[in-house]
């Protein structure tokens, strides 16, 4: 098993360098200079342009603006932001764990609408309680997580107006409270995905010798369907996760702007907007480097569940 | 007596699927709005009317007006003509160069196949919408780089699933015949393999076709997408943002529009799944 995570770890390097290298050229082709960007509030003379280029090291060829990149990302270095005049590398510090927060709160409310609903369809398979859950899960699914985001934030404002309660924070940071709304928006989408392949797994593996074989010996109806038939349903719904929650990481940058909350991905999209480059860079990078360690343990976790599989 | 071809079983089941025939029609309607928006829309989509701004529905307004007191029906009448060409183009994208990535990489293997799939590899590494919105950061806001950028950030899926595919169909003795009887390369894989592994690339491509719509959406959302005052349902939303306490007309209906199609898409693909390729059952 430790061989197998030392093996995978080394297999992350080549493709970590391709993010780095991908990341460089993605801002090395953008429009403009950054050079002026920097000095634009300032007026932006044109030898303070060329004296920053110079000290910024944007004159030098290409392949040794690449090598300089490489070698301080290596170290973690990307530089300062070109607003915020902070190193990036503090500015991901500071922001990261309110990302990992918000997609861990998404994580916990698709799992448990995900699972509650697919195996309900699962038992109720071909009934109306089926017909509901897996209508509503392909509605969650088709839902655009943002037009979600401000239905519940019209239903809870329309709330606070008329009985003068505010039932839950909306917006900002704060305690786990300010965490619900966005967890319950961000995880309602890959719940609907989670529901339909809970569904078709518990429904599969209902269907095995084993399942007749465990009623047939008279254990109840509860240990069957929990120890039996879950556990072993529970294998591709886990290669998902893996998947869905770079969906979830990717879609932290558009709750976080819509909820006005502190995260990587809402400091990628004001980098954006800014042109903050050093900020993309850094923030795209890590973002990269969580999904690839989240894949990572997913795929170890399988050993877990599964005790057939074995790394060698 | 001659066998049924597999297209013509699948398209018998597609059409005995009542979710899914009701998901084209939903689609079919859409589209036929979308594309005869002139004639339908009450008013210029881009007419500013100050007098008759934040307006309620009404008679004269049937879904309201926004800031620029302009029709939102005749607004999300001509969105859709964008988002659904916008979802279509930026499949083709990914599609078209996935599927060519996905070809070489399986038939030729060696070399070849290691550095596209490393490449694949590299992309993966980023959540889709990340790509796209780092793409659409270096090209900058705008409908065409919206597509282009929703559309290489979903390469990845069509070059993993053909070259799949072809791993497995290239061992088959029609190909070994093919190249018996001296068939070069390019048309053993355009008119032998290609046409056997089509089946989950189209139900892949049309369940992309609703990713795509909200992945651009989103971006149009941010607003690093389509520019005002052109109509599109996620810049529609963005532009409504402000005014959910007052107008949350202006916000629920192009929502409701992107759901809408994005729904019908979805129940056309999951029926178009279990016609073609039914091992992809979710």
């Amino acid at each position: 098993m430790l061989r197998y995570i030392q093996r995978r770890l080394l297999i992350m390097i080549p493709v970590l360098w391709g993010v780095v290298t991908l990341v460089f050229f993605l801002m090395y082709m953008l429009p403009g200079d950054p050079a002026a960007t920097i000095l634009a509030q300032s007026g932006g003379k044109a030898e303070a342009i060329e004296k920053l280029r110079e000290q910024l090291g944007l004159n030098d060829p290409l392949p040794v603006q690449y090598m300089r990149f490489l070698s301080n990302a290596v170290r973690g270095d990307f530089g300062n932001s070109i607003f915020l005049r902070q190193p990036v590398m503090q500015i991901i510090a500071e922001n990261l764990p309110a990302t990992i927060e918000l997609a861990i709160g998404a994580l916990v409310v698709a799992l448990a609408i995900g699972f509650s609903m697919g195996i309900l369809a699962a038992l109720k398979c071909n009934t109306w309680v089926d017909r509901l859950c897996m209508l509503t899960a392909i509605a969650g699914v088709s839902m655009p997580n943002f037009w979600l985001a401000l239905l519940i934030m019209y239903l809870i404002s329309a709330i606070n107006t008329y009985y003068g309660v505010l039932i839950l924070p909306i917006t900002g940071q704060g305690g786990i409270q300010h965490l619900i709304v966005p967890s319950i928006v961000l995880g309602f989408a890959v719940s609907g995905s989670l529901a339909r392949l809970v569904r078709s797994s518990m429904l599969e593996v209902l269907r095995q010798e084993y399942i007749t074989t465990a009623r047939a010996k008279g254990l109840s109806r509860r240990v069957v369907i929990l120890r039996h038939a879950l556990r072993n349903a529970l294998i591709p719904v886990v290669t998902m996760l893996g998947l869905q929650f770079g969906y979830l990481l990717g879609g932290t940058v558009i709750i976080e702007t819509v909820f006005s909350r502190r995260g990587l991905g809402r400091t990628i999209v004001d980098a954006i907007v800014w042109k903050d480059l050093p900020v993309v860079q850094g923030a795209v990078f890590v973002t990269a480097t969580t999904y690839m360690l989240v894949n990572l343990l997913v795929d170890i976790s399988y050993a877990v569940i599964d005790p057939r599989i074995r790394y060698s | 007596m001659r066998a049924e071809s597999p297209w013509r079983i699948a398209l018998r089941i597609l059409v005995r699927n009542r979710v899914a025939m009701s998901g084209l029609a939903i689609l079919v309607i859409m589209s036929l709005l979308a594309v005869l928006a002139p004639a339908i829309a009450p008013y210029d989509p881009d007419a500013v009317d100050i007098l008759h701004q934040l307006e309620a529905p009404s008679q004269a307004h049937i879904l309201g007006t926004d800031l620029y007191g302009r029709d939102i029906f005749s607004r999300i009448l001509y969105g859709g003509r964008i988002t659904l060409v916008v979802g279509l183009i930026a499949v083709g994208i990914a599609a078209s160069i996935g599927i060519v990535l996905g070809l070489i990489a399986g038939f030729y293997g060696g070399a070849l196949d290691s550095i596209i799939m490393r490449l694949v590899d590299v992309l993966l590494a980023f959540p889709r919408i990340l790509l796209a919105l780092s793409i659409v950061g270096m090209l900058g806001p705008g409908l065409l780089n919206v597509m282009v950028a929703v559309g290489i950030a979903g390469i990845t899926g069509y070059a993993r699933l053909v070259r799949g595919s072809v791993l497995s169909a290239k061992e088959n003795v029609y190909v070994e015949a093919a190249r018996v009887v001296g068939c070069p390369d390019h048309i053993i894989l355009r008119r032998h393999l290609l046409p056997n592994i089509i089946g989950p690339v189209i139900v892949l491509a049309t369940l992309d076709v609703a990713a795509a719509i909200l992945s651009a959406s989103s971006l149009s959302f941010l607003g690093l997408g389509v520019q005002p005052p052109t109509a599109e349902w996620g810049a529609m939303l963005n532009e409504g943002r402000q005014y959910l306490r007052t107008a949350p007309w202006i916000t629920l209906f192009p929502g409701l529009a992107i759901m809408i199609s994005v729904l019908s898409i979805n129940m056309l693909g999951d029926g178009l799944r279990d016609a073609l390729d039914p091992r992809m059952k979710i």
